[in-house]
């Protein structure tokens, strides 16, 4: 109270001064100012001047909350309506201005608690928080503009509660996998759906051309009462992403920048040249070997050549530190009123390069967004972005087994990368014992090109109508078009090339191009009875995505200039050409109800019908009904008269449950097909010609339909000292069936496996969000927030089946992943490392037992001293599938993120942790790399390998290379991870106030520390892309990068 | 304005909802045909034929398949950790094993089962269909005859695939698979022309279905049978010896489909242009690896060759021992130079490498265009000599057994020797003539002789020879296949 008053009287010289400066005896004017309870000025209050029911003006507020209205009638009575998202609507009528100046001051108290009304996106329209019955987690974007991500979901790391982001991996625009609320299909997509600015799941890649500078907020839907409005495809979870709007008021210009480097986070520890030549010679030299001489007999010149013991090391001989930079520019504005409007505008260039040499990713970008009002009850308006990008990936292998004669991993590091000529070094000695050439990954990432340039349009128009007082009307349309090329060129002075005298280019070159259209139409009513206030929305919509490819290749290239730019240079016999396309349409209807008594009691129901072209022709269509009830405790009565309210502001209690789908699969699942033989077409005459021919493709499956989720939510919100503290937490429970799941099936039908629905999953958890305003002085403001997730499935049916083998191609038959009743989903399969045989009596002793009474297994070729053994499960002595066994889930069990915002006057220090616990993961890498095989490097713990001399060492002995999962190769994938830290200086008045508005300058990095046990880069990887099934194998992939930018930020 | 705007949107409504409807939702796919859609013309048709003929580079260009007929034998031994388990008898239901196979074999047979069913009712020209049908009965039988060599009893199905049914179902008994092989390669010869214009060489002909079918007979021990497929072919007349050993292995194009050769896998590889048309990897297998930092092999310059050579198949000492001398075949089977060159180096100790039969010296990195034989003229004489042998007619044995040795540049037999003797003359011209030809491992079983073989290698395969059991003989059904089709056996002894 008396803070307020001193406000006020601190106010007053600043009234005082608009009434010196008004001008003198012009036509009527009314000038005015708007305070907020506390005295604060508002600014952006929406003011509008009604005589009787015309409008004959409108204002905004500014910053000082100032506004005014001119060239008025003398005696007239104006109502002035006053409107802002935080304050509701306040009406002061009767206004009668004579000639001159009417000065008013309008103090407008906040609705309830001014926390209570974040507004949330929740699909066709949004609620204020405190109003919603489902589970949401907003992100507001605010505090990190300033964060180097070239990617929205990026910033989305930790920060939701029930929102595993996990990175695939580190190449400058790759995409992340994400799990809201954990896995739950099998061969079906277990990514959520996105719905940007109201357009429905655009078509891939959308992600990376926008630009995260334009985002507004992040909503990620995560019940079954807010999903299911999105019926089929919202059973992995929706992600709102809500672009920035002009504001009325005056013109605001906004430029920032970001320049900073890259850098490799963590690096492996191999062995060095001296440790590797020392270990090949022992290699080789194995029985299982034959006993091959030695590579290097003299390892001291061999070393010395190299330049010392170092050698070689290719991971450094690859990666770089790499420059990003990024500039956004945008400029935003409007005006109120029945006829106003609003925009923004913007522009984004970003360049980041990537760690591997020659990698990078620019994106060039811009944005309108513009509303404008026709009258008092129509509007209409567009969002748009259109985005050029342009990706230079790297063709190197990144250290998958399958290709492990030339990984930058795994080749020798007594290999140089070039000869003492100065050319590239070709030959690889460790290459079997005969060693090969091949292109070193130094050469292929000089000269090899791997471009593609793709150009994004994604745009959503609307016109809405006010029929009657609270009905609308809403149509909007959505385009998205894609194209892209992929261009790839082998240059004709390769080294190996060179060496074999084949000095030719190749090219592949790949065009896609999509257009997907969504139109939606929507009506909606809203109505106050009394206490009773009602919402209704029904609607419809429609979606179709074409997308259609066309591909050429080609080889003999005898000049390097034409490149793909002109395959038709190409001799016709070394050409390759391809096509295909793809169409799919949903239609949908939908609807919803919400009702609420006297704030205090809640009820939506919530029902979307979807038909989807690519199921069978009768399992097209599906019905996802939800329900949802929410009682809001703080607004009873007797809990606003208890103590307790003046501790705890709000409390809520949510139920929900209900249906959603998923129809993540390809199109034309069930249709029967023949499949022709391009790759493989027989040769006939005496020329031996190929020759087109068919086989058997897909084969019809008349069944194939829906996959449902039925989820269970219960949540309670808290609010804690007047919105200090805020706590979210849920339960969540999902049942699903009629999985989608590619299933193996017997191959003596000359299939291995086919697309079903079958079986069954369960998933259950919590998800807590604690945010806290610790310390909100006017100097010191202390900011916490908390998010911490459970996450526990099982598969609970797989019809006839008992153990299906999830293949995540490490190779060489290494299986680390089944699917089994009762185990998680994508779970890590192996056995139990139970150290080396130590001596050849060990070996003697344990095959003198019977079968079924065995303790220990080894693949048939190590039962040799220093070999690997394993506990036997079935005790039978043979080592077969039957062994592999479910070892330690994929997906963590618990994961979030914490961080802190500190503003002390104008200094900001923000920082943010990810952690994630319960998971384990393989690293492919380690089949070959930490085996003792002679075929690649090692590991650097593999210098301490068993051996007659070291016969205590449980570190296999050379020549180990099993092929079998087991508890020896997987790793603990818990991390913890600075995710991003960031010191601001705000700049704010200390610059000529007449430029600058506001001004900041800034140091910001990510990921900067990472704190794990796992052995490979970065346990936060996933070989399987974004594979439903495969979240948890390493096989070698671009590693992830630490990056450090400094920064402007400015508004004019 | 609020007609206007009431106006657009009810246009945008209603037209959406008049478009909207469910015909939106049926799948007309454009870049894929379906089965129904097809088989309307003999171009058609001969196109799903080309497909049939298309497995047979994923059966023969096949690593499993060469690790499944050529390693366990007594001509050839590995070191290499990766082809172990078939050297040392190490497989069993839970490794991979022979499993790549039978899932490659079915599907083969799955594509032809499409086809003879499809073909057979296609309104088209009566010959041709008939001659299509027969190609693609050749083939199945093939597939089957492979398959059944490998794992003996097996699932038999030939209509068009009913994934829940076929899925289902049993093993027959090896003799019924191979009554079917014997019906289709029995319809197969009566449909098939003798040879073919030249835009067509390189299907299979009359006799091709004959030498086959002779074959089976001959595993069946129907030496009645397979003496008179295997005459048939020679009466024929369509197929000689080539004067010159080396000749039939050679890699110029002007040895390709000729006149010795009854069937055979087209591989192309362009030379001249480096052009990589349909190629497999065998020489790898067989070619000494490359010097170190240097482009010879073994001390050996071969020009401008780039081979990679992992040299996984090595000669036995056995192998080198059956060559009689002045047997011209001994230097093009086995290598010990090249263009006046010595090797100065060795698989093993004493040991030669495998010599130009299995070389491509056209050949880069792992890349070979050399054709594959399935059946070789000298195979039917072969057969013929010894369904003679075992009827007890010594003397019409000698006769073909001559014709082979003449052109080794071998003196003819000594008159009278025992039914044993040619016994063992057949069981040794066979494993020199077709060593690396998919065929020793089957001989060796349907002679009884797999383990015997084996074992008399101890010295070259210490462990083999003493794993080696007689259920050996046939490989053991994939585990995972049993657990998915729990109807499926496993063969004894795994």
């Amino acid at each position: 109270m008396l803070r307020s008053l001193i406000k006020t009287l601190l106010m007053a010289p600043l009234l005082m001064a608009v009434l010196l400066k008004a001008p003198a005896q012009q036509s009527p004017q009314i000038k005015g100012t708007v305070l907020d309870g506390q005295g604060d000025p508002v600014e952006g209050v929406s003011v509008i001047a009604r005589r009787g029911t015309k409008e004959v003006g409108s204002a905004v507020t500014g910053k000082d909350g100032i506004f005014m209205f001119s060239k008025l009638q003398s005696a007239a009575a104006y109502d002035l309506h006053f409107s802002h998202v935080n304050y509701g609507v306040y009406v002061e009528r009767g206004v009668v201005v004579k000639n001159g100046l009417t000065t008013l001051l309008i103090r407008l108290t906040a609705k309830e608690n001014n926390l209570s009304e974040v507004v949330v996106q929740v699909g066709y329209g949004s609620a204020r928080k405190h109003d919603l019955t489902g589970s949401v987690t907003s992100v507001p974007t605010g505090n990190l503009v300033n964060l180097p991500a070239t990617r929205i979901d990026q910033m989305l790391q930790g920060r939701a509660a029930g929102v595993y982001v996990k990175s695939t991996n580190g190449a400058p625009g790759s995409p992340t996998t994400i799990r809201i609320r954990g896995t739950r299909s099998i061969s079906a997509t277990n990514e959520p759906i996105y719905v940007i600015d109201g357009i429905v799941d655009p078509s891939g890649a959308v992600l990376s051309s926008l630009n995260p500078d334009d985002i507004e907020g992040i909503d990620v839907l995560k019940d079954a009462s807010t999903t299911a409005i999105y019926g089929s495809r919202a059973s992995n979870g929706v992600v709102l992403i809500t672009t920035k709007k002009g504001k009325a008021g005056k013109d605001v210009v906004h430029f920032s920048t970001n320049q900073g480097m890259s850098q490799l986070a963590r690096t492996l520890d191999m062995m060095n040249a001296r440790e590797f030549a020392g270990f090949e010679n022992e290699a080789r030299a194995s029985s299982l070997n034959n006993f091959a001489p030695p590579l290097y007999t003299n390892i001291d010149s061999t070393v010395k050549t190299l330049g010392g013991d170092k050698g070689n090391n290719w991971i450094d001989d690859v990666t770089r530190n790499a420059p990003f930079s990024s500039y956004d520019m945008s400029i935003s504005g409007g005006e109120g009123g029945d006829h106003g409007y609003s925009y923004y505008l913007s522009g984004n260039y970003l360049n980041q390069q990537g760690i591997i040499l020659n990698t990078s990713f620019q994106r060039y970008q811009g944005r309108l967004n513009f509303s404008k009002k026709i009258s008092s009850k129509a509007d209409f308006g567009v969002t748009l972005n259109v985005t050029h990008s342009n990706t230079s990936a790297a063709s190197i292998n990144f250290g998958s087994n399958l290709n492990w004669l030339s990984s930058y991993v795994f080749l020798p590091p007594t290999m140089p990368v070039y000869k003492p000529d100065g050319s590239y070094a070709t030959f690889n000695p460790t290459w079997y014992l005969g060693g090969g050439n091949i292109d070193n990954p130094v050469a292929i990432l000089n000269k090899e090109t791997n471009v593609t340039p793709a150009n994004n349009t994604l745009g959503n128009f609307y016109i809405q109508y006010e029929l009657l007082p609270g009905l609308k009307l809403k149509s909007t349309l959505g385009v998205n078009f894609i194209n892209s090329r992929n261009n790839w060129y082998v240059p004709s002075d390769m080294p190996t090339k060179i060496l074999n005298n084949q000095m030719t280019g190749s090219t592949s070159s790949y065009q896609s191009n999509t257009s997907s259209l969504i139109n939606e139409n929507t009506i909606s009513y809203a109505k106050t009875i009394g206490a009773h206030h009602l919402d209704f929305l029904v609607g419809e919509s429609f979606q179709t995505r074409k997308t259609d490819a066309l591909s050429g290749s080609g080889s003999g290239i005898t000049n390097d200039i034409t490149q793909w730019n002109n395959l038709g240079l190409i001799d016709q016999a070394l050409r390759t050409i391809g096509s295909s396309y793809d169409e799919n349409t949903i239609i949908s209807y939908l609807g919803r109800v919400n009702y609420d008594y006297q704030k205090r009691y809640y009820l939506t129901f919530t029902g979307r019908r979807d038909g989807a072209s690519n199921f069978a022709p009768d399992k097209k269509w599906g019905f996802f009904p939800s329900g949802a009830a929410k009682w809001r405790v703080s607004n009873e009565s007797f809990f606003k008269d208890s103590k307790l309210s003046n501790v705890l502001s709000e409390l809520s209690a949510r139920v929900s449950y209900g249906l959603s789908g998923n129809q993540g699969i390809g199109d034309y699942g069930s249709l029967p097909s023949l499949a022709n033989t391009t790759s493989t077409s027989y040769l006939f005459g005496t020329g031996q010609t190929q020759v087109l021919g068919y086989t058997q493709g897909n084969i019809a499956n008349n069944n194939l339909t829906w996959e449902t989720t039925a989820q269970l939510d219960a949540g309670l919100d808290f609010e804690l000292f007047k919105g200090r503290l805020n706590l979210t937490a849920d339960y969540y429970r999902m049942n699903s069936k009629n999985l989608l799941v590619t299933v193996q099936i017997p191959s003596q039908t000359g299939y291995g496996s086919r697309l079903v629905n079958l079986g069954k999953s369960l998933t259950d958890g919590f998800d807590i969000a604690l945010n806290g305003n610790v310390i909100r002085s006017r100097d010191f403001k202390w900011n916490v927030i908390v998010n911490v997730s459970t996450n526990k499935q099982k598969v609970t049916d797989i019809g006839p089946l008992t153990k299906v083998l999830l293949d995540p191609g490490i190779g060489y038959g290494v299986t680390s992943s089944y699917m089994e009743k009762g185990v998680p989903l994508g779970a890590n399969y192996g056995l139990v490392y139970a150290g080396v045989w130590k001596s050849q009596a060990d070996i003697t002793n344990e095959l003198a037992q019977p079968s079924g009474k065995r303790t220990y297994v080894s693949a048939s070729n190590q039962y040799l001293p220093g070999h690997p053994k394993y506990i036997d499960p079935n005790h039978d002595g043979v080592l077969n599938v039957n062994d592999y066994h479910y070892l330690a889930p994929a997906n963590p069990t618990v994961y979030g993120g914490f961080g802190s915002t500190l503003t002390y006057k104008r200094l900001t220090f923000d920082f943010f942790f990810q952690f994630n616990a319960g998971n384990k993961m393989y690293n492919g890498m380690e089949f070959f790399a930490g085996t003792g095989t002679y075929l690649t490097n090692q590991y650097k713990y593999v210098l301490n390998h068993w051996s007659p001399s070291n016969p205590n060492s449980n570190v296999p002995a050379v020549e180990s290379r099993d092929n079998i999962a087991s508890t020896r190769l997987l790793h603990d994938a818990s991390l913890l991870r600075l995710k991003s830290a960031m010191l601001s200086y705000n700049l704010t008045g200390l610059l000529p106030k007449k430029v600058f508005k506001e001004a900041e300058i800034f140091v910001s990095g990510s990921n900067l520390f990472l704190f794990t046990k796992y052995n490979g880069f970065d346990p936060e990887v996933n070989s399987g892309g974004q594979s439903s099934t495969i979240v948890a194998v390493d096989n070698g992939n671009y590693p992830n990068s630490r990056t450090f930018t400094f920064g402007i930020n400015f508004s004019l | 304005m609020k007609i206007k705007i009431i106006g657009l949107l009810s246009l945008l409504m209603g037209g959406i909802f008049m478009t909207g409807c469910q015909k939106d939702l049926e799948e007309n796919p454009k870049s894929f045909i379906a089965p129904d859609d097809f088989f309307a013309n003999v171009s058609q048709c001969t196109q799903a034929v080309n497909g049939a003929y298309s497995s047979l580079y994923s059966i023969y260009g096949a690593v499993n398949f060469w690790q499944v007929t050529d390693l366990g034998t007594d001509l050839i031994v590995t070191a290499d950790a990766n082809n172990l388990l078939f050297n040392n008898y190490t497989f069993n239901s839970g490794n991979t094993g022979a499993s790549g196979m039978w899932s490659t074999l079915y599907g083969a047979i799955k594509n032809a089962n499409l086809v003879i069913n499809r073909v057979s009712k296609a309104d088209i020209d009566t010959a041709m269909r008939a001659r299509l049908v027969g190609e693609t009965k050749f083939l199945r039988g093939l597939y089957y005859f492979n398959l059944t060599n490998i794992f003996g009893d097996v699932p038999l199905w030939t209509d068009e695939l009913d994934a829940a049914t076929v899925g289902q179902l049993k093993r027959s008994p090896q003799a019924d698979v191979r009554a079917q092989v014997i019906k289709d390669l029995t319809d197969a010869a009566a449909a098939l022309p003798l040879k073919y214009g030249a835009t067509d060489i390189g299907r299979a002909t009359q006799g091709a279905a004959l030498a086959l079918l002779a074959k089976v007979y001959l595993y069946n021990k129907d030496w009645a049978n397979a003496q008179a497929a295997a005459l048939r072919v020679v009466q024929g007349g369509q197929y000689s010896l080539l004067p010159n050993y080396a000749d039939v292995f050679d890699i110029q194009d002007r040895y390709k489909n000729n006149a010795e050769s009854i069937f055979e896998v087209q591989f192309r590889r362009d030379a001249a242009t480096n052009t990589n048309v349909k190629t497999h990897a065998m020489v790898t297998y067989y070619m000494m690896g490359i010097d170190p930092n240097n482009k010879t092999y073994a001390g050996v310059d071969f020009g401008n060759t780039t081979i990679t050579g992992f040299y996984v198949m090595c000669p036995t000492l056995k192998l080198d021992s059956l060559f009689e001398p002045n047997d011209q075949r001994k230097n093009v089977v086995l290598g010990y130079g090249y263009n006046g060159q010595t090797f100065n180096r060795w698989p093993r100790p004493n040991h030669p490498w495998f010599g130009p039969k299995f070389w491509d010296l056209q050949a880069t990195g792992q890349v070979s265009g050399k054709d594959l034989y399935v059946l070789r003229y000298v195979d039917v004489l072969l057969m013929l000599a010894e369904a003679y042998n075992e009827q007890g007619n010594t003397g019409g044995s000698i006769q073909y057994l001559n014709m082979v040795r003449e052109r080794a540049g071998l003196a003819d037999l000594a008159a009278g020797p025992s039914q044993d003797d040619l016994r063992n003359e057949v069981m040794k011209e066979r494993g020199i003539e077709f060593v690396g030809e998919f065929q020793r491992k089957w001989d060796l079983v349907r002679w009884g002789k797999l383990q015997e073989a084996v074992q008399s290698i101890a010295y070259d395969n210490p462990t083999g020879a003493a794993n080696i059991k007689p259920y050996m003989n046939l490989f053991p059904i994939s585990a995972t296949d049993i657990v998915i089709n729990p109807n499926l056996t496993q063969n004894p002894g795994y």
